[in-house]
C-alpha cells in the first residue's frame, strides 16, 4: 500500500458546519441537571468523533451562560474539543449569551470565506431552564436578540434551536425563537438522548451537499422533546 | 565545480524527499517553483535546504534552486570538518543562508534583473541526532519526532492566512529570518513547503498541531526502508496523489530523515 493510501490530511479543505452550543449553567442547573448535562456533552463528542464526515466537518464551539457569559471552547474540530466539568450558579444572561454566539458565528464565516472554506448554515443550539435575568420582554437587550434571531433564521445565517428543561420559562423562549422552530421541552433530564439527536443531526448535515435543504429528525420522534403548548 | 553526490544513507540514517510541480502550475504551464537539496555528512549529520519560489514572481524557479544550492553546499561542506561543533550549527546555517542571499543577488546583478524576480522562502535545517539547527524564511515548516512525539520545530510564521510572505530577496530579510536551535534528540525530521501545510497541520483554534496520522505512517515508512531512491519516488506519488492535490493545487516539497535505522 502505498504512502498516499495510508496518510490522512490533517486540515483538508471540507466544508465546515459552524455550531455554537449555548448552555445554561446557571445557578438552577445545580445537581442532577448539570451533572447529566456533562455527561452527555462527553458523549456527545465521542458519538460525532466516531463519524468519518462530522468528525471532519463540524467546527464546535460552546457558550455558557451561569453568572457571565463564557466562552468555554472556541471554535475547534470535535477531535479537539476537550469538554471540560462545567458547575452551575449565578443568573441567567441569555440574551447576551445569544448575541455573543452570533458574533462568533458572523467571525467564523469570515474566516471561512478568507480561507475559501465552504461552509454549512451554522447551528446554535441553546438549553436553559430558566428565564433571562439580562433582559425583559420588551427592553433594548429583548428587541436586539429578537430581532438578531428572527433576521438570522429568516436570512439563513444560521439555525437557532432552544430547548426548555423543566421549569424554563417557555413563554419568553418561544418569544425569542424563530416561529417556524419553536422551542422544544425536554422531557425530563434526557440531555443524553438529546445530544445523540444532535450528533446524529449533525452527521447528517455533513454528509449533505453544502446547499443542500437536510430533513431533521423530529425531537418528539426522537424520544427526548416535547413541543411546549 | 559542481558539488559531489551527497550521501543520502549512513550506518543509521537516511533521507530522502522530492519537489514536486502543483496542479494549478501545470494547469498555467508554469514550471515547478519548489526545489530541494538534502544529504548526509561522512560525519552522520544530515542536510535539509527546501525553497518555494512566488507565484508572484516570473524568476522564482531559479531563486528556489539558487537559494537550495547555495546555502546546502557550503553548509555540508562545514559539516564534514572537525571545525563543525555542535555549538556552531545555528551559526553555519545563518552563514549558509546568507550566501543563499549573496548568490541571489550577484546572480540579479549579472543577469540584469531584479532581485523581487527571484523571490523565494528558504528553510534550511541541519540534525543530527541529539542538535538540530534551522535557519527560516517565508512559510513551509520543519515538524520533528523525539521519544515526545511530534512537534513543530519551526512553524510557517506570521504568513499562515495571508498571502503577505516575506522572502529571502526582501529588503528587510534578516529582520524576518529565524533561527531555531533544539538539543533533545530526535527521530525523525521532515521539511516542507507550504503547498504540505495543509495535509501536515491539524488547527486548533488558530493553534498549528503537526497531524499524526500524515506523519506516523510516513516516518514509519522511512524507519523501513532500504532504497532511499524508492523511497524518493514515493514522495512523488504522494504528493502528487489526488488526496494531497485536492486540498492544495500549488508546489510540493518534501523530504524525510530518520536516525537509528538499521
Amino acid at each position: 500500500m502505498g504512502l498516499a493510501e495510508q496518510i490522512e490530511i490533517g486540515n483538508p479543505t471540507q466544508p465546515h458546519c459552524a455550531t455554537v452550543l449555548l448552555l445554561d449553567t446557571s445557578g438552577s442547573m445545580d445537581g442532577d441537571k448539570i451533572a447529566r448535562l456533562n455527561e452527555a456533552l462527553r458523549a456527545f463528542k465521542e458519538e460525532t468523533a466516531a463519524d468519518e464526515l462530522a468528525r471532519k466537518r463540524v467546527d464546535l464551539a460552546v457558550l455558557t451562560f451561569g453568572g457571565a457569559v463564557n466562552v468555554a471552547q472556541n471554535f475547534c474540530s470535535i477531535e479537539d474539543f476537550e469538554p471540560t466539568t462545567l458547575s452551575a450558579g449565578g443568573g441567567t444572561p441569555l440574551g447576551e449569551a445569544i448575541l455573543k454566539a452570533a458574533d462568533m458565528i458572523d467571525q467564523r464565516k469570515q474566516q471561512y470565506k478568507s480561507q475559501g472554506i465552504d461552509y454549512y448554515r451554522p447551528w446554535m443550539f441553546m438549553i436553559t431552564d430558566g428565564a433571562p435575568t439580562d433582559m425583559r420582554p420588551g427592553d433594548g437587550i429583548w428587541n436586539d436578540v429578537v430581532k438578531r434571531v428572527r433576521e438570522g433564521e429568516a436570512t439563513k445565517k444560521f439555525m437557532f434551536f432552544a430547548v426548555a428543561v423543566e421549569p424554563a420559562d417557555t413563554d419568553a423562549l418561544s418569544q425569542i425563537a424563530p416561529q417556524n422552530r419553536p422551542p422544544v421541552k425536554l422531557i425530563g433530564t434526557k440531555f443524553k438522548e438529546m445530544f445523540q439527536w444532535l450528533s446524529k443531526s449533525q452527521s447528517k448535515v455533513s454528509s449533505s451537499k453544502v446547499g443542500e435543504h437536510v430533513s431533521i429528525e423530529n425531537p418528539v420522534a426522537a424520544g427526548w422533546g416535547q413541543i411546549s403548548a | 565545480m559542481p558539488s559531489p553526490e551527497p550521501l543520502l544513507k549512513s550506518l543509521d540514517a537516511l533521507v530522502f524527499g522530492a519537489s514536486v510541480i502543483g496542479p494549478l502550475h501545470l494547469q498555467l504551464n508554469l514550471p515547478c517553483q519548489d526545489a530541494c537539496a538534502y544529504g548526509i555528512s561522512s560525519t552522520g549529520s544530515l542536510a535539509i535546504a527546501v525553497a518555494d519560489g512566488l507565484g508572484s514572481a516570473f524568476m522564482s524557479q531559479i531563486g528556489a534552486q539558487l537559494a537550495v544550492s547555495s546555502a546546502f553546499d557550503p553548509v555540508m561542506e562545514a559539516l564534514e570538518t572537525d571545525k563543525c561543533e555542535d555549538a556552531r550549527l545555528d551559526e553555519i546555517v545563518r552563514g549558509a543562508t546568507v550566501s543563499a542571499r549573496t548568490a541571489l543577488e550577484s546572480y540579479a546583478k549579472r543577469e540584469s534583473c531584479n532581485l523581487r524576480d527571484l523571490a523565494c522562502t528558504l528553510i534550511l535545517a541541519v540534525a543530527r541526532k541529539a542538535r538540530l539547527a534551522i535557519a527560516h524564511i517565508g512559510d513551509g515548516a520543519v515538524v520533528v519526532e523525539t521519544g515526545g512525539g511530534l512537534s513543530i520545530m519551526s512553524s510557517p510564521g506570521e504568513s499562515e492566512f495571508t498571502n503577505e510572505v516575506v522572502p529571502i530577496t526582501s529588503s528587510n530579510w534578516d529582520e524576518h529570518l529565524r533561527i531555531v536551535s533544539n538539543t533533545s534528540p530526535i527521530n525523525s525530521i521532515a521539511v516542507f513547503t507550504d503547498g504540505c501545510q495543509r495535509a501536515a497541520f491539524r488547527k486548533a483554534g488558530d493553534v498549528l498541531k503537526p497531524f499524526g496520522r500524515f506523519f506516523n505512517p510516513i516516518f514509519g515508512y522511512a524507519r523501513g526502508l532500504t532504497d532511499v531512491d524508492e523511497g524518493a519516488r514515493e514522495i512523488v506519488e504522494l504528493l502528487k496523489s489526488g488526496k494531497v492535490c485536492e486540498n492544495s493545487d500549488d508546489d510540493k516539497t518534501l523530504v524525510v530523515g530518520v536516525f537509528n535505522v538499521g
